[in-house]
């Protein structure tokens, strides 16, 4: 993200949201640090036990033998240096109480490791390691304290009992100072690159809270683009409907007065002119056809949704029953899967299911009556229902496209039709939250399918109460005319 | 940029009031301090003080070269503390040039396995140049250089008269610069000046009648 771009926002309200990530991040990263080193307290806790035991086990006498005050300090001394960080680590996790208590424990098991190990030079090393393990913190003051531990411990044994930590009897009383200041040379580095840590945490944070802040922007323009869009659509929809409900009347006219003037004229007009005033009416009617479609198709999308438990057994009967004309015609066989009851709009989704199996009775293969098998499955979020035939079927390439509106396969010749219908389908389930689609291979049948869900979000409050009684399938008042 | 001070001192929830906080602290610190205080009081308590011989005792049977300086260093072979003795005895040995011959006696208490003084410490001994291992069974020799703890060294000087006597660890088990090596090595050097003639021995009883207070016993009123 580019300096500028949050240099354009408020330097106030980004650097005050800045600021708190960073301190939430340095929160996480004291409560990491303050369990760490609880699992290292336990490790040196076990590490000391484990050094008494191997190096002084037992103190002797003559030939007489006794377990060594070594491994009682490992035990009990090392047990209670741990106690209290590892307490805090657990209890108050994060608090500068609990890190500057951490330091003082971890420079005191050094005194304790360094002891138990016989003052060994390598042991020393355990002051250093400890250290760069308070540096996690990116406190300076932890590391501060450490020193302070270690510079009391050297001072007060300087004066107490100078050969247990110079090995002489009369040391420089300032000598104490030599060995804090090595401490404290490691203790600058180490706070020089704590930092620069904390300041590319700063960075992170700023860039953190610019992004926060271009997000809600970006949801801000999202949702405004999205409301205008919306009515935009719903305004084209308006129009859409009003066009071709004004356009109906004209068409009616045209078909009408041309029917009137072939009987006015009757035997009087010339076969040519008589096949032309058919023509006429031939395509008035088709435009009478697709106006009403279109109207169709618009009132799918405008109508008010009463949304109710629809049993979807009753609206596939209803559906059948409308177009039962056609399945004697054909001999059709239709079987089904036992259909739920779903939340819907029982008029759409009667029409629905018309469309649907008007598809599946239209295109049908030549010489073998056409079989329907109206598929249900549940899955986690609702329920997939579908209209499978054994027709025609349809390149896959064309899977997408039958489902906006005049499209066709086919010519009208082949097959009648607006081009309409799979639209309107698509419409009412895109309704009632769902999606639809085919799945389908030239020559072996199709198999439509749409998903319904078993509850609708949206505003109908009395959705439980609906739900004690379903809805009865109606047919729809205008049905389109299959695709 | 915001400041990072700024950052870390923004106001955080509430906390419990840190009463129980502050007694625990103390308290832990109080006895955190005592056993550390304990542990140290434990280190630093030397052996048995004793009169060590003036001069070579012809009667130990160990060899001493003239024009050289001799050190003997009693050990008892079990104790932790002899690995500190030998460590800073190896330190001395490798800084003194070769002008120093030492011997090592591992005291080995009567009534104990003849296998008793073959440890860790003592297979350590016997492999340091310039010095020679024995043991000594019952405590014999430790009796005649008048011997009471681990550690306990005696450096005579080529004439055969006793010119230190002490221990070379600054505090039981623990290796480290000690005033002990420091007097060896200026006597060792012709720096006569040193003022340092004994040190205290840190490590366990040669034998079980020299532990200190039993030492203290016998001391004439």
């Amino acid at each position: 993200m580019s300096d500028s771009y949050i240099a354009s926002f408020s330097p106030e309200i980004l650097h005050a949201r800045a600021e708190q990530i960073f301190a939430e991040r340095l929160r996480q990263v004291h409560v990491r640090t303050d369990r760490w080193f609880a699992g290292l307290m336990v490790v040196q806790y076990v590490a000391g036990i484990a050094v008494a035991l191997t190096i002084s086990p037992r103190t002797w006498i003559g030939p007489t033998s006794a377990l060594h005050v070594h491994v009682l300090a490992a035990t009990l001394l090392g047990a209670l240096i741990a106690s209290l960080p590892v307490a805090l680590a657990l209890l108050e996790p994060g608090r500068a109480i609990t890190r500057h208590v951490v330091a003082v424990a971890q420079m005191l098991f050094s005194a304790l490791l360094i002891h138990l190990t016989g003052g060994r030079i390598e042991t020393h090393f355990h002051v250093f390691g400890s250290l760069a393990f308070l540096a996690f913190y990116r406190d300076y003051s932890v590391l501060l304290t450490a020193t302070a531990v270690v510079a009391l411990d050297h001072w007060l044994r300087g004066i107490y009992w100078p050969q247990s930590v110079y090995g002489v009897l009369t040391p420089s009383p300032y000598r104490w100072l030599e060995h804090a200041g090595w401490v404290l040379l490691e203790v600058g580095g180490l706070w020089l690159a704590s930092l620069e840590n904390l300041k590319e945490m700063q960075r992170d944070a700023l860039q953190k809270a610019a992004l926060e802040h271009a997000h809600e922007v970006t949801e801000q323009e999202v949702a405004q683009r999205t409301a205008e869009l919306a009515r935009k659509n719903q305004e084209l929809d308006e129009f859409t409907y009003v066009a071709s409900h004004d356009l109906q009347e004209p068409v009616r006219k045209l078909i009408s007065f041309s029917k009137l003037l072939e009987q006015d004229l009757g035997g009087q007009l010339p076969p040519q002119a008589a096949k032309d005033l058919q023509f006429i009416v031939d395509a008035a009617t088709r435009m009478r056809d697709l106006i009403q479609a279109l109207l169709a198709l618009s009132r799918t999308g405008r109508s008010a949704m009463q949304l109710a438990p629809v049993d979807l057994n009753t609206c596939a009967d209803r559906a059948l029953q409308a177009l039962e004309l056609r399945l004697q015609e054909t001999g059709a066989e239709v079987v089904r899967d036992p259909l739920p009851t779903v939340v819907g709009d029982a008029t759409l989704l009667t029409q629905l299911y018309q469309n649907l199996l008007g598809n599946a009775l239209k295109f049908i293969a030549p010489g073998q009556p056409p079989r329907i098998h109206l598929t249900a499955r549940q899955n986690e979020n609702g329920w997939v229902l579908g209209v499978q035939d054994n027709g025609i079927g349809i390149q896959p390439e064309h899977a997408e496209r039958i489902f906006r509106p005049f499209q066709r396969l086919h010519s009208r010749s082949q097959y009648e039709g607006t081009g309409i219908g799979l639209a309107i389908c698509k419409k009412a389930v895109e309704r009632h939250g769902g999606q639809i689609w085919v799945q389908s291979q030239p020559g072996a049948g199709s198999h439509f399918q749409f998903t319904l869900a078993t509850a609708m979000p949206g505003p109908d409050k009395n959705f439980d109460k609906n739900l004690a009684e379903s809805a009865p399938c109606k047919p729809p008042l205008e049905l389109a005319s299959a695709c | 940029m915001f400041s990072i001070a700024s950052a870390t001192n923004l106001p955080r929830p509430a906390r419990r009031p840190s009463v129980w906080l502050g007694v625990a602290v103390g308290l832990w610190a109080i006895g955190v301090l005592a056993g550390l205080g304990s542990l140290w009081s434990y280190a630093l308590r030397p052996g048995a003080e004793t009169a060590a011989p003036k001069a070579w005792p012809q009667a130990s049977g160990l060899a001493r070269v003239p024009g050289r300086w001799t050190l003997v260093m009693f050990l008892h072979p079990r104790c932790p503390c002899s690995r500190a003795s030998l460590a800073e005895l190896d330190k001395l040995l490798a800084r003194s040039s070769g002008v120093l011959q030492g011997w090592i006696v591992a005291v080995r208490p009567s009534g104990t396995h003849p296998d008793w003084p073959h440890t860790a410490a003592m297979r350590r001994a016997s492999a340091l140049t310039g010095t020679q291992t024995i043991v000594d069974d019952g405590g014999r020799l430790a009796g005649q250089f008048q011997a009471r703890t681990s550690g306990e060294t005696f450096l005579y000087h080529p004439a055969g008269q006793l010119v230190f006597h002490g221990g070379l660890t600054p505090a039981r088990g623990h290796e480290g610069d000690n005033p002990g090596s420091e007097a060896i090595l200026a006597y060792l050097r012709g720096r006569w000046g040193s003022s340092i003639t004994t040190t205290p021995v840190f490590g366990c009883p040669l034998l079980e009648s020299h532990t200190p207070s039993l030492a203290a016993a016998r001391k004439p009123p």
